[in-house]
């Protein structure tokens, strides 16, 4: 395990973040009391999983943090991960939010996208509120609580009562050599019968250093809202990246989450789902593919507050050359929620023999009204399967790629942009063939979307005459 | 409903729950300590090897902090105990050489009559030791011992050297360095290479005296290709204060040998069950652990298998029934160490009038085992909205051309099943219990006829009035 040490990440850094970001007095104080939690937690509170806590451990004390602004404008380095026609983007370079630009209707109708600093700043009382009932609770978990107490970066996303967002929002975080650890807080806030689907999409530009990147989304839906929330993750092999998702879903709200994980040398991902009002429906998808010496540690957990609830949980993975994963899932089912329907499933494909898979699918039931299963595989590429391919024609190498692609495929079909999906397809043949392939070029977006990008310094004037332009 | 639980409570009470005199407790000392480990060794008379081998144990257990997962065993006591209690002067023969008092107790328990009916030899172990113990002659004949391990220490000390300890290490967790310490009677069975025990072999165990600790210890070696097929029962009297059950039972079955292990644990529920269970497995040989878990209050219990030699089989079937103010945490772990091992493991639950019943399995395949199979499946039923039931299973797999299933559900008693059968003029009381054997039927099927008509009765008797 990992030697664990704070490095940069002291109480009078997080003073100085607070500082630098010019906050009220009431986020200092709720980064502090974060802060005191990451400084007191183990890296796992619950003693079903002590046992593989050297997973995920890392040394968090490497990583720098760093309050001077980003000096280079990564505009320009977009090149390659848009065509240039995109609306309702989010464009982030490092920790800087670049750019925001939504659609005319439904910025009309309401619609408010804007950077966590800027939110904070702009409706104080509605952030305060946001703060003191936050989802991602500190206490709960160490790396939780760290982004509580240090984020610098973040987008809050505000649909309003009954609007309806008819294309996905989407937000495309690149990486640069990063001066400081990027630290992102996401809050979606659907109001009642709203209806909102919101991509991350995570890309590395250049790295020469490994860089931490710690993302905490909270998913706040409102009573008969749907929300649609997605996560690629296509970060470099020097990343080490850190995701708390929390999901509160109320009464006859509908949301998904779904996660893609394909890059990072550690992925460590809990994602709960609170399902607190009755009748409240959520599924989450989550595939991961990991090869070299890649760690993935994925806890996923349905937690049923309500009677009449209904959650699945849908978790694959495959796992090549010398990677390691981890796969916790626990549904629990509270005394009041009658009549609920939990699901949760944990599929993991092993292709070499020194990849190793650990699953505990646990549950936790206790009321009797319910119906609540869970299953659980480790298999390898099913060789019938490949020799119906092959029967037909196909190499074996083909044969297998096809299988696995297809493993995935479920999932990936649920990411709402096409480049994206194409984009999710090519880096995970990239890693069954061993290539190293990155989404950075004209010629890989050509290759997965039939399109040009378009000279985004020529085009930034388009984009500045949107709705709303952040330097 | 409370009606019906003191009904069930009345029913152990008359049937098991009754206690003798306990006189030979006069001269016994409660709690834990070297002194009290030296005299155990000195009563039984054992060599110096054991004696150190208990003190090192001792040692063990009192440097190791109580487990702090699993059921709450704080309430425990360790020096509220009596470690050792000897009800006889030595292990009887004949059935009539048994002192009355205890004579009496089995025969109520009707242990000679399932003797003289299907069994191939009997012991039965009385607070911590074997006061009766019997063994076919002509299994006598080829070499099968039948014997306590406390008897075998005498008259096999080279076997109990060369196996004893060595599946269990008295290291290896607080309450088998406990039972090391202390270990009393529990049966040694030894079955010589290619000898098929046809008939099974079945020790009874029993507490009577209040505050006692049984510490039994069970060791089971199969030379190759044998098969041995052993029952063991548990009973004990109903007292306030807690009992103390903290069994170490080791297998070995070596290449090609059988070994099936049953068993029907219906202690009273002011026993604590801690036990550790494990066997090894080598090429080609086959265990299965069969437990029907109906009795004890706070149970921790999960048998384990060591799949050590190519195409060794293991298997684990258990059914698990927590009633009011049960807990029964128990599982099963299998490791899997060589290539072409399979294994199984079927787990089934019923939860009933606030009791909890959690499954904790470990599946473990290690890097270089090949072509492994294994399934796992755990059901839970819910019969009241009071009960509670939990699955942690663990799989690691660290092998890629391993096929690992893992499935589990919770439900309750539908509906409609109970409808379907009530229509048919089935009383709701009855046709709840046909619904709960249904579902606990793949474990009973695999036991010896009287034991699965014993455990649906226990089972029937347990569930008097769960619709509520």
């Amino acid at each position: 395990m990992a030697q664990q040490t704070m490095g940069s990440f002291t109480e009078a850094a997080v003073e100085e973040t607070s500082k630098s970001h010019g906050e009220p007095e009431w986020l200092r104080e709720f980064r502090l009391e974060s802060f005191r939690q990451f400084a007191k937690l183990p890296l796992e509170i619950s003693p079903l999983y002590t046992k593989y806590t050297g997973l995920s451990s890392f040394d968090i004390g490497q990583f720098p943090l760093d309050h001077t602004p980003e000096s280079i404008d990564l505009r320009t380095h977009f090149e390659g991960y848009l065509t240039g026609r995109e609306t309702n983007v989010i464009l982030q370079g490092n920790t800087r939010t670049i750019h925001i630009d939504l659609d005319e209707s439904v910025a009309k109708g309401g619609l408010e996208v804007l950077g966590i600093n800027e939110a904070i700043s702009k409706n104080p009382g509605l952030m305060k509120e946001i703060f003191a009932n936050k989802l991602v609770k500190s206490e709960r978990e160490k790396y939780a609580a760290f982004n509580n107490a240090f984020f610098n970066t973040g987008t809050f996303i505000h649909v309003p009562r009954g609007l309806e967002v008819a294309s996905p929002i989407r937000k495309i975080q690149l990486v640069r050599n990063p001066t400081t650890s990027i630290i992102d807080q996401t809050i979606i806030y659907a109001e009642e019968q709203s209806r909102v689907n919101f991509l991350e999409e995570l890309y590395t530009r250049e790295s020469a250093r490994p860089y931490l990147l710690s993302s905490v989304t909270e998913v706040r839906a409102g009573p008969a809202s749907t929300v649609d929330a997605s996560t690629l993750q296509f970060l470099d092999e020097r990343a080490v990246y850190l995701s708390n998702k929390e999901v509160d879903a109320p009464k006859d709200s509908k949301v998904n989450i779904t996660s893609i994980f394909l890059g990072s040398s550690i992925t460590r991902s809990r994602l709960n789902f609170d399902l607190n009002g009755r009748g409240a429906n959520v599924d989450g998808f989550e595939v991961f593919f990991c090869n070299g010496k890649q760690r993935f540690d994925l806890e996923s957990n349905l937690n049923h507050n309500s009677p009449d609830t209904t959650a699945a949980i849908h978790a694959r993975g495959v796992l090549k050359d010398e990677s390691q994963s981890i796969f916790k899932g626990m549904i629990k089912i509270n005394h009041v929620a009658k009549n609920s329907n939990s699901y949760l499933a944990h599929h993991a494909m092993l292709l070499d023999k020194r990849a190793r898979s650990d699953g505990i699918p646990g549950l936790d039931i206790d009321t009797n009204e319910v119906k609540a299963t869970h299953s659980a595989s480790v298999a390898q590429v099913d060789e019938e399967q490949v020799f119906y391919l092959e029967a037909r024609g196909l190499p074996e190498d083909e044969a297998k790629k096809m299988i696995i692609v297809g493993f995935f495929e479920p999932v990936i079909s649920r990411v709402p942009v096409e480049m994206a999906r194409e984009g999710a397809k090519f880096i995970i043949e990239g890693k069954w063939r061993g290539e190293r392939r990155r989404l950075v070029d004209r010629e890989t977006l050509m290759a997965i979307t039939g399109e040009a990008p378009v000279d985004v310094r020529q085009s930034s004037d388009v984009f500045e005459r949107h709705y709303k332009y952040r330097a | 409903m409370t009606a019906a639980s003191e009904i069930v409570t009345d029913d152990y009470k008359t049937k098991y729950g009754f206690a003798d005199s306990t006189g030979y407790l006069d001269n016994r000392r409660r709690g834990l300590s070297e002194d009290v480990v030296k005299e155990i060794s000195r009563i039984r008379d054992e060599p110096g090897w054991m004696e150190e081998f208990r003190l090192r144990a001792l040692k063990n257990f009192m440097d190791r902090p109580v487990p702090t997962w699993g059921v709450d065993l704080s309430p425990i006591q360790f020096q509220d105990y009596y470690y050792y209690a000897q009800p006889a002067k030595e292990t009887a023969k004949r059935w009539e050489d048994v002192p009355p008092e205890i004579r009496n107790t089995f025969e109520k328990l009707g242990i000679p009559e399932a003797e003289r009916k299907f069994l191939a030899g009997v012991g039965a172990i009385y607070e911590s030791q074997e006061v009766y113990n019997s063994l076919q002659k002509d299994l006598q004949k080829q070499g099968v011992i039948f014997t306590s391990v406390g008897n075998a220490v005498k008259e096999y000390p080279d076997l109990i050297r060369k196996y004893l300890g060595t599946i269990v290490p008295p290291s290896d967790n607080k309450f088998a360095a406990l039972n090391s310490a202390v270990w009393s009677d529990g049966p040694f069975i030894y079955v010589p290479e290619g000898v098929k025990i046809a008939m099974p072999l079945q020790s009874y165990f029993r507490i009577n005296a209040q505050g006692m600790g049984q510490f039994e210890r069970t060791l089971i070696v199969a030379e190759p290709n044998s098969e041995v097929h052993y029952i063991e029962g548990c009973t004990a009297a109903m007292y306030q204060k807690s009992m103390l059950h903290a069994a170490v039972v080791e297998l070995v079955a070596k290449k090609g040998a059988k070994i099936r292990y049953i068993t029907i644990q219906n202690w009273s529920k002011n026993v604590y069950n801690l036990v550790t269970k494990r066997a090894h497995a080598y090429e080609d040989a086959s265990v299965t652990w069969l437990n029907g878990e109906v009795g004890s209050g706070r149970n921790m219990k999960y048998p384990s298998i060591y799949l050590l030699g190519r195409g060794a089989k293991a298997e684990i079937l258990s059914m698990a029934y927590a009633g009011a103010n049960q807990i029964q945490d128990t599982g099963g772990k299998i490791v899997h160490l060589a290539s072409d091992t399979s294994s199984k493991i079927i787990s089934k639950s019923v939860s009933k009038d606030g009791g909890q019943a959690i499954y904790r399995g470990l599946l473990h395949i290690a890097r270089g085992a090949h072509n492994v199979k294994s399934t796992v499946r755990c059901d839970a039923l819910l019969l009241d909205e009071q009960s509670k039931t939990s699955t942690f299973p663990y799989m690691e797999v660290m092998a890629e051309d391993a096929t690992v299933t893992h499935e589990a559900s919770v439900g309750k008693v539908g509906e409609d099943q109970l409808f379907y059968l009530m229509a048919r003029g089935i009383n709701e009381r009855d046709a709840l219990s046909m619904i709960v054997n249904g579902f606990v039927e793949p474990f009973t099927k695999e036991l010896p006829m009287t034991y699965a008509i014993e455990l649906n009765r226990l089972m029937a008797l347990e569930m008097t009035g769960a619709v509520g």
